[in-house]
Formats: structure tokens, C-alpha cells, sequence
């Protein structure tokens, strides 16, 4: 096929896609009611992050598999008090 | 007396790459199991950005490369794994860790290495429950899977932490 017919067929196409681009990171507000301190972050895909607060640290982790935030609380002794995911 | 100068540490430190400076920092100040330094590791090197190539595994993520790194002689000068089977920091090595500990809080901030000392004092059980936790591809080859599912069990709905989507994203409410 030359270059011209090809192009003729392309012309001819009556038909679109999307394609949906892959989030590679999530918005994520954190609201420490004690210190009253509000922080908006971005986590990326597969990063961790740590937070600070009066008690202890917040450690966030975005799983590109499950798509879901995983965290957890952990006071200064580095005992575990809480754990989720959303 | 024998001691290091930190222009000696700064030399010692070029001569590794960033996966043998976060064992330093895994192993810290006192000495530790195979397994909880493994943990730690993959907890730090995602804080930071390096590579650790872990995998799931049996007891958790799992690393060849950091096994192989904890037995590397090239790694002699900053940690060494004792007749007990822990590993521990050489004179250089906690040079070397009181070092990256003080460039982390210059470069990443002082919240950092505190993080990693509360790491340091995590119990082994709470350690495995927290790397399960936030890396959950980690239960797929898991030998201890139902073990570990009924520790993280315990730790969810304390209200201290409450999460809810808002739109786009999602949002934290920390009372603690």
C-alpha cells in the first residue's frame, strides 16, 4: 500500500478512543485536630510518607495495586495504636 | 583510643551506594535481627526514595539485594553480623549513622530521623505488622499470613485516625 492510500484510509476512519491516563499520585488532606493544623500533600504511587503530630507519626503509603491508602499511627515509643486503609 | 575523624566517614561514605547507607541507618545503635533489620530497610528506603528491591516473601517483603549487601565484605568497615546472627555497626558505621542522621535532617527535615529512631524502638511483631500493612502484596507468598492479619486486626477502629473521601481526595482527621 503506498503512502497515499494509507492516508485515504485513515481519512476515512469515523471513530475516536480514550485512553484514561494513569493517576501517579493522590491528594491528600491531613487535619491534626490537636495541633488544629490542616496540610494538603500529594502521595505518589508506592511512595511512603511520614507525618508528625502531638503523640506520634502518621505513615501514609498509596498502593497502586489495591488503589487504596494504607496507614497507620504510631506513638513516640514506636508502639502501633491505629492502622487502616480507605 | 581509636577514633574517626568525620572527614574519614565522608570518605568512607562515597565508597557505598545509597542502599548500604539506609542498612546503616536500619541497623542504628544497637544491634538487630536479620528480619527487623530487612523491615526497617524497605520502611526507609520507600521514605527515601531508594530502591530495595523487595518482593513478597514469606515472612513479609524481601530483599536478595540487602541480604546479599548484610554479607558483602565491602560492607565490613560499616556493619557486621556477630556470632548471634544480629547485625551491628562497626565504630565507622555509627559514625557514619550519627552522619546521615544529621544530612537527613538538613535535607529532608529534622522529622526524618526521628521517625527512624521511634523505627528503632518498634517492637519485632509490630515491625512485621506495620510492613504487611502498608505493602499488603506482602501476604501473597506470606507463610504467617493469618498471624499477622489477626495483629493488624487489633489496630483497626481505634478513632484515632478517621479517613473519608472528599471529592478528588482523601482526607485524614488525626486526633493524637
Amino acid at each position: 500500500m503506498s503512502s497515499e492510500e494509507s492516508e485515504k484510509k485513515v481519512e476515512e476512519i469515523d471513530a475516536s478512543i480514550s485512553i484514561q491516563v494513569p493517576k501517579t499520585s493522590l491528594k491528600i488532606e491531613l487535619r491534626f485536630k490537636r495541633e488544629k493544623l490542616v496540610l494538603q500533600e500529594d502521595v505518589k504511587i508506592g511512595e511512603a510518607k511520614v507525618f508528625r503530630s502531638s503523640e506520634g507519626w502518621l505513615l501514609v503509603r498509596y498502593d497502586d495495586k489495591t488503589k487504596k491508602l494504607f496507614y497507620a499511627f504510631l506513638d513516640k515509643k514506636g508502639r502501633l495504636r491505629e492502622m487502616g486503609e480507605l | 583510643m581509636v577514633t574517626v575523624s568525620e572527614e574519614d566517614v565522608e570518605k568512607e561514605l562515597k565508597l557505598h551506594d545509597q542502599l548500604d547507607l539506609v542498612l546503616v541507618l536500619a541497623i542504628g545503635s544497637s544491634p538487630a535481627p536479620h528480619l527487623v533489620v530487612q523491615k526497617r530497610a524497605v520502611l526507609i528506603s520507600k521514605l527515601l526514595g531508594v530502591d530495595s528491591e523487595a518482593e513478597p516473601y514469606y515472612y513479609g517483603p524481601y530483599s536478595e539485594t540487602i541480604t546479599e549487601k548484610l554479607q558483602d565484605a565491602r560492607n565490613a568497615t560499616l556493619f557486621r553480623r556477630r556470632g548471634d546472627g544480629k547485625y551491628e555497626l562497626t565504630l565507622m558505621g555509627m559514625r557514619a549513622y550519627e552522619l546521615l542522621m544529621k544530612r537527613l535532617a538538613v535535607e529532608k527535615g529534622e522529622d526524618v530521623p526521628r521517625f527512624i529512631e521511634t523505627l528503632h524502638r518498634m517492637s519485632e511483631d509490630e515491625l512485621l505488622a506495620l510492613t504487611y500493612h502498608l505493602f499488603p502484596e506482602s501476604f501473597e507468598e506470606s507463610k504467617i499470613k493469618g498471624k499477622v492479619r489477626v495483629m493488624i486486626e487489633r489496630f483497626k477502629g481505634k478513632g484515632l485516625v478517621k479517613a473519608k473521601r472528599e471529592g478528588e481526595k482523601i482526607v485524614l482527621e488525626v486526633d493524637a
